[in-house]
Formats: C-alpha cells, structure tokens, sequence
C-alpha cells in the first residue's frame, strides 16, 4: 500500500500480495472469471477534544478488476469497472497488472496538512467471480471470497511517496 | 349495560395484512436485487440486510411469545373462552403446519431437479463442443492467414506489385480465397497498396514496428477482423504484408455468449452441493416469516371468532344472575350475529315479562290490601254516620235545656265527624275503583278527539292554564279502552294544572315510534310546573304516596296500571322549576 501526493491531489496504489495466483489462473484456464477489489480510503485524523468520535472519512475510491482469459485469442484479458484495461500474453505480466492498482486518485489536499492525512486500503479478492444469484453462497461459503484487513499508509508533507 | 365490541381486532388484522404485502415486497426485492448485491463489498448494506432479515422474523416471533404467555395467564385465570382458544390457535397452527410441509418438500424437491436438469452432462459436452468447433473454425482462420502470408508463394505474388496490382490481387484470391483483404506499407509505414474488402483497412499505424505476425483480432461494432503481417524484400526495399478476413457477422456475439454459458455452467457444476443448500436455507428463511405471520393472523382471528362466544357466556352468565340490562353488540352480519340479535331479544322480551310479572304481583297485592282495607273500614263507618245524624237530629229537637258549651261543641263536632266520615268513605271508594278497576276492552281510539275532549273538562278548572294539543296529528289513533285512556288524560292533566297554580301551559303532542320490531303512539304531557324533586321521584308512581295534602296518592298508580294494561309504558322527565313531561306509549290503533 502506497500514499502519494503531487501538488495537491493525493494518490493511492495498492498491490496485494497473496498466495491466490495459480488459483486465479487455474479458474481462468477453466473458462471462468476472476475478480479483485481494491477499497481505497483516505482519512483526515482529529485531534484534540473530537480525537474520540474517530477520524474522519473524506474519500473513499472502489475499484474492481475482473480477469478473464481469451481462449480465441489466448490472451488473458483484464476489465476495470466493465471497461477493457488490458490483455496479455504473458501470465506474470498479467498477474502483475491483475493484483495491483496504480495511482488512484483521492481528491485534493493542502500539502502542508498532509501528515495529519492518511490512507486505508484493503483488497477482496474472488479467484472465481461468482456469478448471480449463484453468489450468494459467498454469505456462506468462506473459501469463495477472501478480505485482507485494513492496511494502513501515511501522507507527509513534502514527500512525495512512502 | 353493554358489551361493546373492541375494533382492536381488526385493526390489528388490517395491519398484519399490510406486514404480509411489505414481506411480499421485501422477498421479491431481496430475492431479485439485494442478494444479487450481497456478494459485493460494501459490508454496511450487507449490515442492514442482515439486520432486516433478522429482525424481522425476530419482532413476529416475540409477538408470538406474547400471545402465547397471554393465552397461558388466561387459562391460569380460568377466563371465559381461553380453552376454546388454545383449540383453536393449535387447530389454524396445524392447518399452517400442514400446508406448508408439502409445499417446502415441493419447492426443495424441485429446486433439485432443476438443478440436476441444469446440469445435466449433456449440456455441458455440448457447450464445450460448441466452443471446441469455434476455437477450431477461429484457430484454422487464423493459422491459414498465416501459413498462406509465410508461404514460398508470396514473394512470386509479391513481384506484381509494381507492374500490375490487380494481377497481384487476383492471384492472392486465386491461391487463396479466404483471404479478403491485402494491405502492403513500405518501411516507413506508408501504404503501398490495399485491395479487397474496404471495412479490413488498417488506417492511423501508430506503431507500425508492432505490425508482425498474428495481430490482435479487431473488434468493430459489427464485425470483427483478423490479420496477419509478413515482412518482405522486393529489390532492395522491404514492404511489410498484412492480409485478413473479416469473420462472419456475429460470430464474436455468439462465441461470447457461448463463453459465458460455459462459464455458468462451470460455476453452477462446481459449487452446485453448495448451492443447493444456501437455496433450501433461503426457501426455509422467507417461509419462516410467512409461517410466523401465519400464526400471528390466527391468534387474531380466534380472538375475532371468540370475541361473540364469550360475550354470550357472559351475558348468559349475567341475565342468570339477575340482571336483564346486559346486551351485546355485534357489528358483523353473519350468523353469530343473528345469534347475537336473538339472544338480545330474548333477554329483552324475558326482562318485559319479568317487569309485568313484578307489576301485576305488586297490583295484586294492593287489590288485595285494598279490598280488605275497604272491608275494614267501610262497615263501621256507616253505624257511626248514622249515630251521629241521629245525636244531631235529636238534639236539634229538645229543648234549649242543655248548656251553652254542649252546644257549641256538638255543632262543631258533628258535622267534622260526617264530613270526615265522607272522606274516608271517597277514599274507600276509590280504593275500591283502583282494586276493581276492570280489563280493558280495546279499540280504536282517535288519540286528538279523546285529549281534547278531556282537556275541555279540565281548562275550566283554572283560567289561567292553557292545554295545547294541537301537535297531535288527526288521523293518530291508538288502540285502548276509552274510559280508561280518558281516566290516564284525566288524572295527568289534573295533576299538571295542580302544579301550575299561578297557571302555565300544558302541552300534548305524539308521534309513531318503533320499538322491539313494534310499532308505539309516543305520547308527551308536558307541563311548565314546579318539577318533581329528586327525592320522590322513584315513589311517582306508587299507591298511597302524594306530596299533595288533599290527594289520596292513587291517581299516578292508576294510570301506571291502566298503561300496563294497555301493553304500553309510561316514565317521565322532570326538572325542578321547569317542569315535568309524562312519556306514553301505547299500541298503535
């Protein structure tokens, strides 16, 4: 999980990092869909006498990835949000692309108060899209879907990325 | 007093009614959109959800338990209907039981079999057929545009070029026919030549040093083109061949869609136990609700169905006990109520005889009273009158030898004694009228004519009282004994004008009226008098009582029994210092 911020707008890069890439790719190979989620929250802390109702959230960024592979083209092929992102020969290549979210843009912040500011990120990832209304065996099933905590990532002022 | 039916009831079946549409809506809205969104990230919506659907069947089952404990404590307290209840609650209970069983063995049995159809193998060697034949038909177009852009006759074609391109075109198709456009650049990705199918035209190269081998199949709106790129060298210069064909209309729609029902297919093959069980879950948790809401309603109706059953024990239990003022109100049609109606009539008429029984043993016992009382009196009451008319005969006739005081107190007390003698012998009379007062011989009376013919009589007694009967209608007849209604008009006009002495006016007006399915002549006497005080106003009507010093207390009892009688009623209104209304009803003529 990275936090950037340039001039004003702050960013948000997710990579996740997990044990699920065969499983992705063997339910690509069976002509199914895989899907990830990446879940970006930027929070401003309080301080002083609120510090106690919790900080506050002023952006929150969904961003869902779904993989698929090209039998005619044989190519895996990734879509964010139902638009075409991407197709790839290569498995590490679409791996790379397929488990990671660059630079997701936030919303504006003064520089100076960035390190009163920070990020939360998370990921649920799927291996198999589970299609509806088969999905609903997600609510019972914990093998079908995976949530990573809460990972957390400060904003400095003046630095560009941690 | 009355029972008067609660409309909690329905109100409360009203409103499980709106909860049985709001959970219809809620399973057709959480069936076809909520759970397809559960799935999703956003863990706060799926909160809600979670807390509706347990809520719910949560606050229906607390509502249940509610009832049951109430049920429980009425039956602790031996409550009217609580046994007839609980029968009734286990019976609609089991009823619920009963038809939901089948139709859940039903439901789950099918959602099998549909499953099983579904996924039947057949279907899944098809649909992998299906998609073998299109990757096969797409690989071998694929890899004849290859072959044929690598072959050893392309540089032969190629040597048209410059001489004569519609040659080099027309050999390419007559080598190959599945190839439906040619395009050559030079080397710096300039077009050379393009024949064929326009819609196969590569325009705007933006990386022309990608254009190698099988390119990316191009998909356009309708259409979708493959292509392949060669490079050759022609007299010292290299031209980069691209040749293609566009594939069949839709063939990128179909394949897509036969893609996509492989992948349910696959889905619903893998985790189909699962599956099958979440539904059966689901079936079970929208029935549940359903099936609690099920009981709640016959909670209510048994309340409904009881509601007249009970009021009927009690109000039997009552009119047993004595009291025949209790009724019951139903507001329904149906045949409890017509039960109800019965039972309230039959009270009604028992409670009548009861109060005529009660009239007649207390007429009887005055008869008798009086009759005895008349006997008593009336013989000795003639020997003293004669005794002493004969003392003062007598005296009247000796001479003037007795002294002055003898005298004077013989006259004076010889004419008390025969006076007094005649009042006691007036009353005795009309002791004796109201003990023989006679069964009346009814007919029909015209109600104005007899009124004013008594009210002749009676406005001469004082000039200052005047008796309006003008508002009884001509043509009002009742059915009566004339002498006797004379005798009723007679005494309450009477008693009317002596409550006027500085006189007043008396009213009399009627009206039809029906009461107990009979049809009444309402009768009103109403005077502008001093009123009746509260103390004596429940002795009106009893014999021997008057708050007059001349009266013999006779003359209300005897129009209160001539109105028994008649089969009719008489009460009154009264306030002190306005005056007093005296109500008849009588049998219409």
């Amino acid at each position: 999980m990275e936090a950037s911020i340039r001039g004003q707008r702050v960013y948000g890069s997710v990579e996740y990092v997990g044990s699920h890439s065969q499983e992705v790719l063997a339910s690509l190979w069976d002509g199914l869909k895989a899907e990830i989620t990446f879940q970006v929250r930027l929070y401003r802390q309080n301080r002083g006498f609120f510090a106690f109702i919790g900080d506050r959230l002023l952006v929150e960024r969904r961003v869902s990835q779904i993989a698929y592979f090209d039998f005619f083209e044989n190519r895996y092929k990734i879509q964010r949000d139902g638009e075409p992102l991407g197709e790839y020969a290569a498995e590490a290549e679409f791996l790379d692309s397929f488990f990671s979210l660059a630079s997701v843009e936030l919303g504006k912040i003064e520089p100076s108060g960035a390190q009163n500011h920070y990020l939360l990120g998370r990921v649920r990832m799927m291996p198999v899209k589970i299609i509806a209304p088969l999905n609903i065996i997600t609510l019972f099933s914990s093998g079908t879907a995976f949530t990573t905590p809460w990972i957390e990532a400060k904003l400095k002022a003046g630095v560009e990325e941690q | 007093m009355r029972l008067f039916q609660s409309s909690t009831t329905s109100v409360g079946l009203l409103v499980l009614i709106l909860i049985f549409i709001l959970l219809i809506a809620l399973i057709v809205v959480f069936s076809q959109q909520i759970l397809v969104n559960l799935a999703g990230v956003d863990e706060q919506a799926n909160i809600v959800v979670y807390v509706v659907a347990i809520a719910f069947p949560l606050i229906l089952l607390g509502l249940i338990v509610f009832q049951i404990i109430r049920l429980i404590r009425e039956r602790a307290t031996s409550k009217p209907g609580s046994r007839l209840k609980t029968r009734l609650i286990i019976f609609f209970m089991l009823i619920a039981l009963l038809s939901s069983i089948p139709q859940a063995l039903l439901s789950v049995n099918f959602i099998n079999s549909a499953i099983n159809f579904w996924l039947e193998a057949r279907l899944g060697d098809a649909l992998r057929g299906g998609l073998s034949i299109s990757l096969e038909y797409y690989r071998g177009t694929v890899e004849n545009l290859r072959s044929f852009n690598q072959s050893s006759l392309m540089p032969f074609v190629l040597q048209d070029l410059d001489r004569n391109p519609e040659r080099l075109w027309k050999n390419v198709r007559t080598v190959n026919s599945e190839v439906q456009f040619i395009q050559i650049f030079a080397e710096d990705g300039s077009e050379v030549l393009f024949r064929g199918d326009q819609e196969g035209r590569l325009r705007n190269l933006v990386r022309f040093d990608e254009l190698t081998g099988d390119l990316p199949k191009e998909d356009r709106e309708d259409v979708s083109i493959l292509r392949n790129a060669s490079v050759y060298e022609l007299g010292g210069r290299q031209y980069t061949v691209v040749v293609g064909r566009l594939m069949p209309e839709d063939f990128d729609n179909k394949a897509r869609r036969l893609t996509e029902s492989l992948e349910i297919f696959n889905q619903l093959n893998r985790y189909k136990r699962l599956f099958r069980l979440v539904l059966v879950f689901f079936y079970f948790f929208f029935s549940f609700p359903i099936f609690l809401l099920s009981i709640l309603v016959s909670f209510l109706l048994t309340e409904e169905i009881i509601r007249p059953i009970v009021s009927l024990e009690e109000a039997t239990r009552r009119v047993a006990e004595g009291d025949f003022s209790f009724r019951i109100l139903h507001r329904s049609a149906d045949e409890l109520s017509h039960l109800v109606g019965s039972f309230n009539r039959m009270v009604s008429e028992l409670s009548h005889s009861r109060e005529k029984l009660r009239q007649s043993e207390k007429i009887s016992a005055w008869q008798e009273i009086a009759q005895r009382l008349a006997h008593e009196i009336k013989n000795p009451l003639t020997p003293i009158k004669l005794s002493a008319q004969r003392i003062l005969k007598k005296y009247a006739a000796s001479p003037q030898t007795e002294s002055e005081e003898f005298q004077k107190v013989l006259e004076a007390s010889i004419p008390a004694i025969v006076r007094e003698v005649d009042n006691l012998n007036d009353l005795l009379v009309e002791f004796r009228e109201f003990a023989r007062l006679p069964m009346p011989r009814l007919q029909s009376i015209a109600l104005r004519e007899l009124v004013e013919e008594v009210a002749e009589m009676y406005t001469n007694l004082s000039a200052n009282v005047t008796i309006d009967s003008s508002h009884i209608s001509e043509d009002s007849l009742i059915r009566g004994d004339p002498n006797q209604i004379k005798q009723v008009f007679a005494n309450l006009l009477r008693n009317a004008i002596q409550t006027m002495p500085k006189g007043g006016e008396i009213s009399v007006r009627s009206a039809v009226v029906n009461k107990e399915n009979r049809r009444y002549c309402r009768i009103w006497i109403k005077d502008s008098g001093e009123g009746i005080p509260e103390e004596i106003r429940t002795r009106v009507f009893e014999p021997y009582f008057t708050s007059k010093r001349q009266g013999t207390g006779l003359g209300l009892a005897i129009v209160e029994r001539i109105i028994f009688d008649h089969d009719g009623n008489i009460w009154f209104e009264t306030q002190e210092g306005v005056g007093t209304t005296f109500i008849i009803d009588l049998p219409l003529g």
